[in-house]
């Protein structure tokens, strides 16, 4: 502070008190910086670095439930124990499902909304609130008041009051869900899209016009290029969204979703939560096998599909 | 110039077809979204004979103060969590303590998550050491490759660490700077000039003073947004306190328990009680969503714009 004082008196300094009231400085903004990176740093190296890299080591590990010796190495075995327990056809299928339905009535529906209202068409402050709301209400609240509408009031809407509960009914059970799934999908997509939007030049979009271009080729031809960095990175979640989704399953049916809808996230998800409820984690080994066999295949596949969306994308020179 | 005005308003308002069926698609949207919430408040509010006799109707029967505000009253009393601890004893939690647990774990995450970025963003920023482009490039590194199944490894490390089910632990994982915010803060503490910060160590400023008293209140509106964001985020999350926080059930974790039907007491018998219980809990975030909107929605509009 007192090499700082110095320099607000303005008093010529000798060139060596100059050089130790800089180097003093310096210091000074050192321990300052490293004082307040410690804790967030150390946070990152225990809470994201070690937890991913002992995830990996528990995927070769199993606890020795008999001896009591704690963790032994297992070699291969975690993973050749989920490959022959978990139904990875009806998981994968479910998975890839949701992302084909998320990204052709989602992603397209919250394009075509964002746009609607980057035209401040009728209405499009009200729009984009409510298309926002499924975010601010719990995805609990939502799934129990659908879940609650769709079994007792649609059957007395059809007029049927013996029909069978259509979210108890197996065949509807995936349709029902994955309806639910798109319709509170929008909230911030087309938050982040309009915001983009509403970023691309005026007289880019009035040129356009004078060419008497369409409302759709507006949307694809320029806006569309114009966001496309935002495009991907949704689209990117939305393929990362296939290994991790649980598509509000849970929410739906605790841990007991029926099989043949069940999703990778929630597999993943339901079963941990099964072992951290009964205080074990006999089986955890195993799910970190499986995490580890996932994140195998999600990298390339994200790290290819991002590859891609920005080499074939529009480009907007 | 009226004329042209009316112009003007007339050629606004002319929509194109691809419009048009936007409005329509976007109106039965908004009201297949406004009608159900409605219809949740309206049920929350009927007894259980009115909901039989109409369970597609949103008023309920009779005059205002004759529907059943009891089902609030009963849902205060009896919202019950019977909560397992790590040692394996039930622990029941009755709504009081939901609510404590809602705020400490929404209010005190959202406080430590926002402090992450707010801190690492300041530092990466104005600091220019080559340990802070590598804390940025690990950010956009960790955004772009997903890891997955982590969570067993988290749940056994916190446990070894003896911060499993409580709030230490879960603070400290929550103190985490790897998120979109964590850019969105990084951009607003850029935009300053580096003039302020030099003014103030001539004036003889500590660099915590000018981190404290002059970084953070200019970017308060932003740290503020996503404080709310985060805020809402937790409050709705049922899921971190049902793995990591077993026993501290907050109200989200409460209306999953209720909304499950599997025990018996008799919230979760009834119909118009567990709806109750979701709008007990709905409500306060919408209400403090409506008061905000423009805070929230401004600020997460601007990070789609930064993207």
């Amino acid at each position: 502070m007192e090499n700082i004082q110095n320099f607000d008196r303005k008093e010529p300094m000798a060139g060596k008190d100059k050089r130790v009231s800089l180097a003093t400085k310096k210091r000074k903004k050192l321990i300052f910086y490293c004082a307040m990176m410690a804790l967030p740093v150390l946070q990152f190296v225990f809470f994201y670095f070690y937890v991913n890299f002992n995830s990996f080591v528990l995927a070769f590990q199993k606890l020795d439930l008999v001896g009591g010796s704690g963790y032994e190495f297992a070699g291969m075995e975690n993973f050749t124990t989920i490959f022959k327990e978990v139904d990875w056809g009806v998981l994968i299928e479910n998975s890839m499902l949701l992302f084909i339905v998320m990204l052709a009535f989602g992603t397209v529906g919250a394009v075509m909304f964002s746009y609607y209202i980057y035209k401040k068409n009728p209405g499009h402050s009200i729009f984009k609130i409510i298309l926002y709301s499924p975010h601010i209400i719990s995805t609990v609240v939502f799934a129990l008041l659908y879940n609650y509408f769709i079994d007792k009031a649609i059957p007395a809407i059809v007029g049927d009051p013996n029909m069978q509960p259509p979210m108890n009914n197996m065949n509807f059970v995936q349709t029902g869900t994955i309806i639910f799934n798109v319709w509170v999908s929008f909230g911030t997509q087309v938050l982040m899209y309009s915001g983009a939007m509403s970023g691309i030049s005026e007289s880019v979009i009035e040129s356009g016009q004078l060419d008497g271009i369409t409302p759709m080729k507006e949307l694809c031809f320029i806006v569309l290029p114009s966001i496309w960095s935002t495009f991907v990175t949704f689209l990117i979640m939305r393929v990362m969204g296939i290994f991790t989704e649980q598509a509000s399953l849970f929410s739906f049916y605790g841990a007991d979703a029926p099989a043949h809808v069940q999703t990778l996230g929630y597999y993943l998800y339901a079963k941990v939560q099964a072992g951290a409820s009964k205080g074990s984690v006999a089986d955890y080994n195993e799910l970190s096998a499986m995490g580890m066999t996932l994140t195998v295949i999600a990298v390339p596949v994200t790290l290819a599909a991002r590859y891609c969306l920005n080499k074939f994308g529009p480009k907007t020179e | 110039m009226k004329n042209e005005n009316v112009k003007n308003k007339k050629k606004k308002f002319r929509l194109s077809v691809s419009s048009w069926i936007l409005l329509v698609l976007l109106t039965i949207y908004a009201f297949s979204m406004v009608y159900l919430f409605l219809w949740g408040i309206g049920t929350s509010l009927k007894d259980h004979r009115n909901f039989l006799a109409d369970p597609v109707g949103i008023l309920p029967k009779g005059a205002p103060w004759e529907w059943a505000w009891s089902n609030y009253a009963t849902v205060v009393k009896s919202f019950e969590v019977d909560a397992i601890t790590p040692e394996g004893l039930t622990v029941y939690v009755g709504i009081d303590w939901q609510i404590v647990y809602t705020l400490l774990y929404a209010g005190g995450g959202a406080f430590v998550t926002t402090a992450a970025c707010c801190i690492v963003g300041y530092m990466v920023s104005k600091f220019n050491y080559v340990f802070s482009r590598i804390v940025y490039t690990t950010v956009l590194v960790t955004m772009v490759i997903p890891v997955i199944g982590a969570a067993p490894s988290m749940v056994i490390f916190l446990r070894d660490l003896g911060l499993y089910d409580n709030y230490i632990g879960t603070y400290l994982m929550k103190f985490n700077f790897l998120s979109v915010y964590f850019l969105l803060v990084h951009a607003s503490y850029v935009r300053i000039s580096p003039e302020f910060s030099e003014a103030a160590t001539i004036d003889g400023a500590s660099e915590l003073q000018i981190f404290t008293r002059i970084m953070i209140p200019m970017v308060m509106p932003t740290l503020s947004a996503i404080f709310l964001i985060y805020f809402i985020q937790y409050w709705n999350d049922y899921q971190t306190a049902l793995l990591y926080m077993p026993s501290h059930p907050t109200l989200a974790y409460g209306v999953y328990y209720a909304a499950l039907g599997n025990r018996d007491n008799s919230i979760a018998r009834s119909d118009t009680f567990r709806l109750a219980s979701c709008m007990i809990m709905a409500l306060p975030i919408l209400a403090l969503f409506i008061a905000l909107r423009d805070k929230i929605m401004g600020n997460v509009t601007a990070g789609g714009v930064k993207e």
